[in-house]
């Protein structure tokens, strides 16, 4: 079967649609909810495939219906996605259009709307009616990241589903299994939930450059034999370079930090660096454990102000500046 | 045809099925039988709450071929053609989609025709809100008198964004959330038909996860039966709504209770490897303290929650104390709040675990409950002190009535006043200074002297039998409750409300050298009077004291005697002792209204019981008498009639 993939990862929610599909009960709107990477896209794809599949083994992924569905050329499904970044009124306009009349070709109608978070508030309330008494054998299907920021008459008019993250062992397993060393497979595997972005960071030019530098910091750190500041700022030109490798690096700080933090508390199961062990432990005997959760608290502040305009040398500064200070203040 | 989804197929056809909403469907019901329909309706709520079910009911009844009735008959050709849209009488539109002005127009310009099949000609607006400016504008003329056989009915999730012109032309109705019992029974009867098999334990998770929406309700049912292969189960609800059991939650609640926050990551990793989410998670712990918050102070045990029910639930909301909730449930907001920017929303949730385990506040919070409840253990103690030395000293008093009754008759303060009241009756009230001086002097001579000799003398006074003894009524010391009795017994009010009236003029009124003690004076108020008698209270008990000192009561209850005109005495009491008696005559008061009520003694830490006689009395204690008190202590001296 072509899917295996996919029913590894989303266990439940081919259950769902499986179950539903044979006690003949699938719901006229599906919200797939779930973290980026976590399949939602290819989910829908699924479910239009095994409405329309012509084999006996549906879905085939290899029938014509299949194919036309997979490359998106099928009369019978149509997807919507965001123009520059909003989903605009007219595009739902043209959907009720399209739908409105008679099909070209056998079987039921699909829409799949992606990220139907970025739709803009006209085309949002058009879309309800038409969501939720639709005319019969018409199937919608919409994915989110962040169902929050839906409206909630779509929500409570569609079938929620939810898509569970893929779990950091099988990213870093999958990682290992390609020849990338242990400890960066599982740094890895906590950045993120889609095998795709893994293997994409995994393989990125300055990932290695990137982890040494941090776990060099945290080296100065704990020996003080030089500055941080200045080993940082000759150092540091790399993260500079675009704003992937500064998250990364931000990312990998945290990853660091948090360790530390596991170590203080006893909890040996969840450090990333096991390399590292000596100036973790260290490290965490010098420090009490509120200064590190402020510490962590910082860098993860900082995280996410770092997309708006700040001063990055500064701010980076100011965080190396506290990790490095023997006495907290607080 | 495909499958239509549960709430679509039970959508409610009569007044008699919509779930909740009493107050709409009753309207509705008596204008429709006395055919008093008005021409513009407002609908308005939250999703799932019956607005658009209740506007098509509207529609089918007033064009029923039965007309006027209360409820639609569902099986004229009119109803069943509205059911299945073939009836252009009744025009739904979605005003979302035609949202302009043009759309407006081309409704004015349609509403003058006559209907085709009934009476009416229905217009349902949805989601209203969506209309341009421009488009409500050019509704309104419409709206406020259209011809007669056309309605009206807009419905909307947001009725601020409706201008108050159209608000005004509408009969508006609020639709509320449907209570969870509601939903529950309208469940029930959708299971029953479809011979769904389910839990009721899952009945109750989905109508509480629906939050008031029915149609959330019905769909998170459609749901969960299509999920499951055989019978419903708990289970299956949480796996659908990614929601988090009862016992998962109060797993971690109480690891973290017992500061085991590795146990808690734990709990949570496990959490997230069954396909949690971390957000999804947050949210429930806040709903979990909040029900705990809720349960702890107000043990509401009608709100049919399921997890009221637990025994670790019950012991988790004795122990945990409202501010140490607080905090938790502050650090769960705040990771909520940051989860929103992050892709890392799991480490968010693992510090907030730990924040919640251990951080500085928390640690504040566990010491200031401690000293609290230290406090009030303390306090429990002290009382219990007291009270085991009042009753010390009861015993003590017994002890010596019982071991020297006819010997050596030491008098304790109850004989001198006795003696005293002797004293008044033989008629010597205005003993000269000479006398008291003798009796002085006597009393020291006989303090000298062997006592056995003297008890001849003293029987006149002191010949009163052991039993009798006892039974003495005892004289009314400073703080005695009698007076207080007294007072409450035969209260008068209006005296009271006059008192309270002038009662900071005093001030005013005093000469300057006064002025102290009508500042004192006016510190207090009047809680009650019997006319002669009144109780001042005081928030402090060292004002009392003070107030009833006796140099200083005299003088105030000259000051007040002036003041108001009439023969005045009082009695400072504390605000608690006050509000202690007063709610205990309060409720003897209750039980029987007729009774002369008596009253607990009062007892205070912070009031000096000064035990002295009865003021009346005390006043002619002469001073040499006092000296001697003093010189000797009071009960080694013993007063006689003198000669």
């Amino acid at each position: 079967m072509a899917f295996e993939k996919l029913t590894s990862a989303q266990p439940q929610v081919i259950q769902l649609l499986e179950n539903s599909i044979r006690k003949d009960r699938l719901s006229h709107a599906y919200l797939f909810e779930g973290e980026r990477g976590t399949k939602k896209f290819e989910m829908a794809q699924y479910l239009a495939m095994r409405l329309l599949c012509t084999s006996d083994d549906k879905p085939c992924g290899e029938c014509h219906n299949c194919r036309r569905i997979k490359h998106r050329t099928h009369p019978n499904v149509y997807v919507i996605e965001p123009i520059k970044n909003t989903i605009r009124k007219q595009q739902v306009i043209d959907l009720q259009m399209e739908f409105s009349k008679t099909s070209v070709e056998p079987g039921p109608k699909v829409y799949i709307i992606r990220n139907i978070e970025k739709i803009n508030l006209q085309a949002a309330n058009s879309l309800l009616k038409f969501l939720e008494e639709p005319t019969s054998h018409i199937h919608a299907i919409l994915t989110t990241e962040n169902l929050n920021r839906l409206l909630p008459t779509i929500i409570s008019r569609s079938q929620i589903v939810s898509f569970t993250s893929v779990p950091d062992t099988i990213i870093k397993e999958e990682l290992v299994e390609e020849g990338y060393p242990e400890e960066a497979s599982s740094i890895v595997s906590r950045l993120t939930n889609s095998t795709t972005d893994a293997f994409d960071i995994a393989s990125g030019d300055f990932f290695i450059d990137v982890v040494d530098l941090v776990k060099e910091i945290y080296n100065i750190v704990n020996t003080q034999e030089e500055s941080v500041i200045i080993y940082f700022q000759e150092n540091s030109s790399i993260i500079y370079q675009d704003s992937e490798t500064n998250n990364l690096f931000l990312s990998i700080m945290v990853l660091y930090q948090k360790d530390i933090l596991n170590y203080y508390m006893g909890d040996m199961n969840h450090i990333v660096f096991k390399n590292e062990m000596n100036t973790i432990g260290s490290i965490a005997k010098v420090k009490t454990k509120n200064r590190l959760i402020d510490e962590l608290e910082h860098m993860l502040s900082l995280q996410s102000r770092m997309n708006s305009y700040i001063n990055k040398n500064l701010a980076y500064d100011n965080m190396l500046l506290s990790l490095e200070k023997r006495v907290s203040n607080g | 045809m495909a499958y239509k989804a549960l709430y679509r197929t039970y959508r409610p056809n009569s007044f008699e099925e919509i779930a909740g909403q009493e107050h709409i469907t009753r309207t509705f019901k008596n204008a429709l039988k006395n055919n008093k329909i008005a021409h513009a309706y407002l609908f308005s709520g939250p999703r799932g709450t019956g607005k658009t079910t209740i506007a098509k009911i509207v529609a089918k009844a007033v064009n029923c071929e039965h007309a006027p009735v209360s409820e639609p008959c569902n099986e004229c050709d009119i109803c069943k053609g509205i059911d299945n849209n073939s009836v252009t009488d009744v025009i739904e539109i979605d005003a979302a989609s035609n949202n302009g002005v043009d759309e407006i127009r081309e409704i004015r310009d349609k509403v003058k025709y006559l209907p085709g099949l009934g009476k009416y000609k229905v217009y349902i607006i949805d989601e209203v809100h969506m209309l341009s400016t421009g488009a409500f504008n050019a509704l309104l003329k419409t709206l406020e008198e259209p011809p007669k056989h056309v309605i009206f009915i807009l419905a909307t999730t947001e009725p601020h964004k409706i201008p108050a012109t159209i608000h005004s032309r509408c009969q508006r109705f609020d639709f509320r959330g449907i209570s969870v019992p509601d939903i529950i029974s309208r469940l029930n009867t959708i299971i029953e038909e479809e011979h769904i098999g389910i839990e009721t334990e899952a009945i109750k998770v989905i109508a509480e996860a629906a939050e008031g929406g029915m149609r959330d309700a019905i769909s998170l049912l459609d749901q969960v039966v299509s999920y499951s292969d055989t019978d419903v189960q708990v289970d299956d609800v949480h796996a659908i709504r990614g929601t988090v059991s009862n016992d998962r939650l109060l797993q971690i609640a109480n690891a973290i209770y017992k500061n085991n926050s590795v146990e808690a990551i734990t709990v949570l990793d496990e959490l997230v490897a069954i396909g949690k989410e971390s957000q999804r998670l947050v949210e429930n712990l806040i709903k979990f303290y909040r029900d705990l918050l809720i349960f702890k102070n107000t043990r509401s045990s009608e709100e049919s929650q399921l997890l009221f029910s637990k025994p670790e639930f019950l012991s988790l909301a004795d122990k945990a104390s409202n501010n140490l909730v607080f905090f938790y449930i502050d650090v769960l907001n705040k990771a909520r709040n940051d989860m929103k920017f992050t892709n890392n929303a799991k480490l968010y949730m693992e510090l907030a675990l730990i924040k919640m385990v251990d951080k500085v506040e928390k640690q504040e919070i566990v010491i200031e409950d401690e000293f609290s409840s230290l406090q009030r253990s303390i306090k429990a103690l002290q009382e219990q002190l007291s009270k085991v030395e009042s009753m010390k000293t009861e015993v003590k008093v017994i002890e010596k009535v019982v071991e020297q009754p006819k010997e050596e008759i030491v008098m304790s303060k109850e004989v001198i006043s006795e003696a005293f009241d002797a004293t008044q009756s033989f008629g010597t009230v205005n003993a000269t200074p000479e006398v008291k001086q003798k009796e002085v002097v006597e009393a020291k001579e006989e303090q000298s002297e062997e006592p056995e000799t003297e008890e001849s003398s003293d029987l006149d006074l002191f010949s009163l039998p052991e039993e009798e003894f006892e039974e003495i009524e005892e004289p009314y010391s400073t703080y005695d409750i009698r007076l207080v009795e007294d007072v409450l017994n035969n209260g008068d009010r209006e005296t009271k409300i006059r008192l309270n009236k002038r009662w900071f003029d005093i001030e005013r009124y005093v000469e300057p050298e006064d002025l102290q003690y009508a500042k004192l004076i006016s510190s207090g108020r009047v809680v009650a009077t019997n006319g002669s008698l009144m109780i001042i209270e005081y928030p402090a008990p060292s004002t009392c004291n003070r107030m009833m000192k006796d140099e200083i009561k005299k003088k105030i209850a000259k000051l007040l005697s002036d003041f108001h005109e009439s023969e005045l005495d009082y009695l400072a009491l504390p605000t608690e002792v006050w509000k202690e008696k007063s709610g205990e005559f309060l409720k003897k008061w209750k039980e029987d209204k007729d009774r002369y009520i008596t009253l607990t003694p009062i007892e205070h830490p912070g009031l000096k019981e000064i035990k002295t006689v009865h003021h009346e009395v005390e006043d002619m204690t002469p001073d040499s008498v006092r000296e001697a008190y003093n010189m000797f202590g009071k009960d080694n001296v013993k007063v006689r009639k003198g000669e």
